[in-house]
């Protein structure tokens, strides 16, 4: 009785093992992760929906993964974070190549987009720069739907290999459905080419003027240094008396713009990537 | 309980309290507490007594008759232009208006200069300081160059005043120097101490010069200086043979004025180079006095060159002692813009690659 006792009590809690390990790596498996609660009920479902088909068309995953503050975990550094990340969430779960991340730790507003696993050779430098362009923007101004939005459409475009796809894939996707497309493209590719031609010009206008003042030798002499008699400055007093101090208090930038800042990776887990983090 | 002194705040200017808590003067405004003894003294620097810019004006000589006598005074009847010239001139061009003049009377009630700097550059070196003066400058038109004829050539003998004196001054600065930068998790932060710095002293100025004549424009008259009086001459008539002369019609009272300006800001600029050790210094106010002022009459050569190109008339002048040429050219604005453009599109393509090159872009 003994026996049978300890029998049913032994499957009942290896059951429950099971189950909870199974519950467990349902939920690790989400390719959508929100502890701060970033979007609601309804956003929640269709952002899931679509990192699922995005992820089964492109044949690897695309996942978001939000937390509260890396501190919370150990970590001061985003990178750092994302390779835990990358351990806990993704080990033996999703695609076997692997996929595209955007790891977000909402208390110092960090991210980290990176590649992880064999992935990496789909997403080139520029490519993920284009991609963190086009939906930081969102992020800064706490559109985060739209932003995830962003960040998995245009994975999934650069994860397809077939140049066709990915033309047909913008097409469909941001000229006719996107009421931001052109805000999305300033944002990513041309802003240098309006900052440059603007630094050109202002430097261009320094030269020109230099130039043109060379035309002018025409002006009134407001001094009479000229004629000041050598040595004859014979000083009576000086003095020099404190008055008080100032000090002036200047914040430092917490956000480095509503864009976001970020910088390339030095690779480490994701193997070489060439994966972007920052603030936003 | 406070009693209240009526003192400005150094730094903003409020009315200052003293606070007999703090046995400080303490400004309600700002917060800043302040030593007694050094508001007193910086308010005893404030209050100046007003400037003493007299002068000992007795330039000129009377002539003499033999000397009035050759001497003719004619007018322009085009544009009222007064001149000097000798008995020998009986008709010339107007060097202010080109126009022909025919000599009406003869020189009468002027004073006579008690100086005069001969001339050391003829015609053709005005002719070829002009040439050079075109040289170099991409922006002039073409045409101009080109095509530019000089109407016409004159020697000028141009009456300037030249002032002498010592001055007496004392001037006060606010100088700021940075003293220490911090910065912690959050802010950076900059402290900064104010200084009041006090300079007295003399110092003297020699013949500082101003136009006497109202007709010559007054920025071209102060850009072809110095002038060097080292080299000037007692004046005789004989000097003025084939030169125009122009009599003043600024007396050297009118004149004063502009010497005194221009002698105020120098004293303040040249008491301000033993101001050292900060890292701004601009001046709060200052007082000076002059004595042994005096002033000369005195004419001075300079060649006046006229040309005309698109209607518009452009003056050039040579200092006819030192060979200094001055004189504003016409801007092509079709190289402007071509120019401004060319630069643009080379400067942002080189600032394109820079930043490829550099990873920011």
């Amino acid at each position: 009785m003994k026996n049978t006792f300890s029998k049913i009590f032994s499957v009942i809690i290896l059951s429950i093992l099971i189950l909870s390990v199974s519950l467990t790596s349902y939920a690790v498996f989400s390719r959508y992760y929100d502890e701060p609660g970033l979007l609601n009920e309804t956003e929640t479902v269709r952002l899931l929906s679509e990192l699922d088909s995005y992820s089964e068309e492109a044949k690897f995953d695309i996942c978001i993964f939000a937390y509260n503050d890396m501190m919370d975990k150990g970590y001061n550094d985003i990178e750092d974070f994302f390779k835990w990340v990358m351990a806990t969430r993704t080990h033996n779960y999703g695609s076997e190549v692997g996929g595209i991340y955007l790891v977000i730790s909402m208390a110092n507003r960090d991210f980290c987009v990176d590649t992880y696993g064999s992935t990496f050779y789909k997403f080139t430098a520029s490519e993920i720069d284009y991609i963190v362009g086009s939906f930081l923007s969102y992020l800064s101004a706490g559109n985060y739907y739209q932003a995830f939005h962003t960040f998995a459409s245009i994975s999934l475009s650069y994860g397809l290999n077939d140049t066709f796809e990915k033309e047909n894939f913008y097409k469909e996707t941001y000229r006719f459905k996107t009421s931001n497309t052109i805000d999305v493209v300033l944002n990513a590719n041309f802003k240098p080419l309006l900052i440059c031609p603007l630094i050109g010009m202002i430097i261009s206008f320094i030269i020109v003027s230099a130039m043109s003042s060379q035309l002018t030798s025409v002006k009134l002499k407001n001094q009479a240094n000229d004629y000041f008699v050598k040595d004859s400055l014979n000083l009576t007093e000086k003095r020099d008396i404190y008055l008080y101090s100032n000090v002036v208090t200047v914040p430092k930038p917490k956000n480095t713009g509503s864009r976001g800042s970020y910088h390339r990776s030095s690779g480490g887990a994701s193997g070489g990537s060439h994966g972007r983090s920052g603030k936003f | 309980m406070s009693e209240i002194l009526e003192f400005k705040c150094p730094s903003c200017a409020g009315i200052i309290n003293f606070d007999s808590t703090l046995q400080k003067m303490k400004c309600p405004y700002c917060d800043k507490e302040f030593e007694m003894d050094t508001l007193k003294q910086y308010d005893s620097n404030l209050n100046q007594e007003p400037d003493e810019m007299n002068w000992e004006v007795t330039a000129g000589q009377e002539w003499q008759e033999d000397e009035e006598s050759a001497l003719c005074n004619f007018v322009c009847k085009s544009c009222g232009g007064e001149l000097i010239a000798d008995e020998n001139t009986a008709s010339t061009a107007c060097p202010f208006c080109d126009n022909q003049i025919v000599l009406v009377s003869r020189l009468s009630g002027t004073l006579k200069p008690d100086f005069l700097i001969p001339f050391k550059f003829n015609k053709e070196q005005a002719k070829t300081g002009l040439t050079d003066h075109l040289k170099g400058k991409f922006l002039l038109p073409k045409v101009f160059k080109d095509e530019n004829h000089i109407d016409e050539i004159k020697g000028l003998y141009v009456p300037f005043w030249l002032f002498d004196s010592s001055v007496d001054a004392t001037v006060n600065y606010k100088a700021a120097k940075e003293v220490r930068v911090w910065e912690d998790k959050n802010n950076r932060y900059t402290k900064t101490s104010y200084y009041s710095v006090r300079r007295a002293g003399t110092l003297s100025f020699k013949n500082v010069p101003v136009d006497g004549s109202s007709k010559m424009d007054d920025a071209l008259m102060e850009s072809v200086e110095p002038f060097n009086l080292n080299e000037a001459v007692d004046f005789q008539t004989a000097y003025l043979a084939g030169y125009l002369t122009d009599k003043y019609d600024i007396s050297a009272d009118d004149s004063v004025h502009r010497a005194n300006q221009r002698i105020k800001l120098s004293t303040e600029q040249i008491f301000q180079r033993t101001v050292n050790g900060y890292d701004s210094v601009k001046v709060e106010n200052s007082r000076v006095k002059f004595f042994d002022s005096s002033a000369k009459y005195t004419l001075c050569p300079v060649w006046v060159l006229n040309t005309t190109w698109n209607g518009k008339r452009f003056t050039f002048a040579m200092n006819g002692q030192t060979g200094k040429f001055v004189g504003n050219l016409p801007c092509d604005m079709k190289k402007y813009f071509s120019l401004f453009c060319i630069f643009t599109v080379v400067i942002t393509i080189a600032v394109y690659v820079i930043g490829l090159l550099l990873d920011l872009i």
